[in-house]
């Protein structure tokens, strides 16, 4: 191995950091699940999609918040209080949580816009769209 | 001081720890790319009259959820598909589980399967199974002699 060829796979992995896991990086999570919500982020030539994962929940229960780029999704999902009732079998997860991310500078952060429906957050998250590159005449005296 | 001889495979080793570490922490970890079946996560509890099954189904139409018992059996079942083609999107991260699922239960003798009822609100599948008339505990009055 030569150190060209490391210095080739530094290159690569820097590219790799800053076009793949640098935009979109996850930035902190709270609650009993490492993995609660479950979040899917799709990519489309002029926009990012958001689906978050919200079984059980009501538009009351969370907050959705974009700070200098920075999307934070908390809420609580509490335990169901049972009175008169027994556990036979406990599986889903319940309690607080919060997911952060660090948002793509190419997303419009002011265009952002959200729906909430069968228990999933669909946030819609359109990339600016670069102006043309424009053609300077120069005049020929 | 000791010369230590330049070793670039340890430090090959080290750049690949430090990739595996990088994949695991940023996003790879939660992925589940490949895997076509999974196991909604289901809540179960009994009250004096009702037995109540909640199964977590977020992004579902209720008739691609299939709910039956048979033999005392109680079988939940469907397939939650993957939705992007129109938008011509990729994916970025896949955290959310997808494919087919099947889950039984088997239920205990004292509930009236005709009764039963399936509602899906919200993401969450919610089964309520009525106890039989017989099955519930009886207040037996104590009279005085």
């Amino acid at each position: 191995m030569t150190e060209l060829a490391l210095r080739e796979i530094e290159k690569e992995m820097n590219q790799l950091w800053e076009n793949w896991v640098r935009p979109w990086f996850e930035l902190g999570w709270e609650g009993e699940e490492e993995n609660f919500p479950a979040v899917d982020i799709l990519k489309a030539k002029d926009h990012y999609r958001m689906i978050v994962e919200l079984p059980g929940l009501s538009e009351k229960d969370f907050s959705l918040e974009v700070d200098n780029r920075v999307l934070t999704i908390k809420g609580n999902r509490p335990e169901p209080e049972l009175k008169d009732a027994r556990w036979i079998r406990q599986e889903r997860a319940y309690g607080e949580f919060l997911r952060r991310f660090q948002l793509p500078e190419e997303v419009e952060t002011e265009k952002i816009e959200a729906k909430f429906k069968n228990g999933i957050l669909e946030i819609h998250l359109p990339i600016r769209q670069s102006s043309k590159p424009k053609e300077i005449r120069i005049e020929v005296h | 001081m000791a010369l230590v001889r330049w070793d670039p495979f340890k430090e090959l080793d080290l750049l690949q720890e430090r990739i595996s570490r990088l994949f695991d922490e940023a996003w790879l970890r939660p992925a589940r790319r490949g895997e076509r079946t999974w196991i909604p996560p289901v809540d179960i509890y009994e009250t004096e009259n009702e037995i109540v099954v909640k199964a977590e189904l977020p992004d579902m139409d209720e008739k691609d959820i299939e709910v039956k018992i048979e033999n005392n059996v109680l079988s939940i079942k469907g397939e939650k598909k993957l939705e992007k083609e129109e938008k011509k999107e990729n994916y970025h991260l896949i955290e959310s589980s997808y494919g087919s699922f099947y889950r039984s239960f088997s239920l205990p003798g004292n509930v009236d399967a005709d009764k039963a009822i399936a509602k899906y609100e919200k993401g969450v599948l919610k089964i309520t199974l009525p106890k039989k008339e017989e099955a519930k505990p009886k207040q037996i009055e104590v009279k005085a002699g």
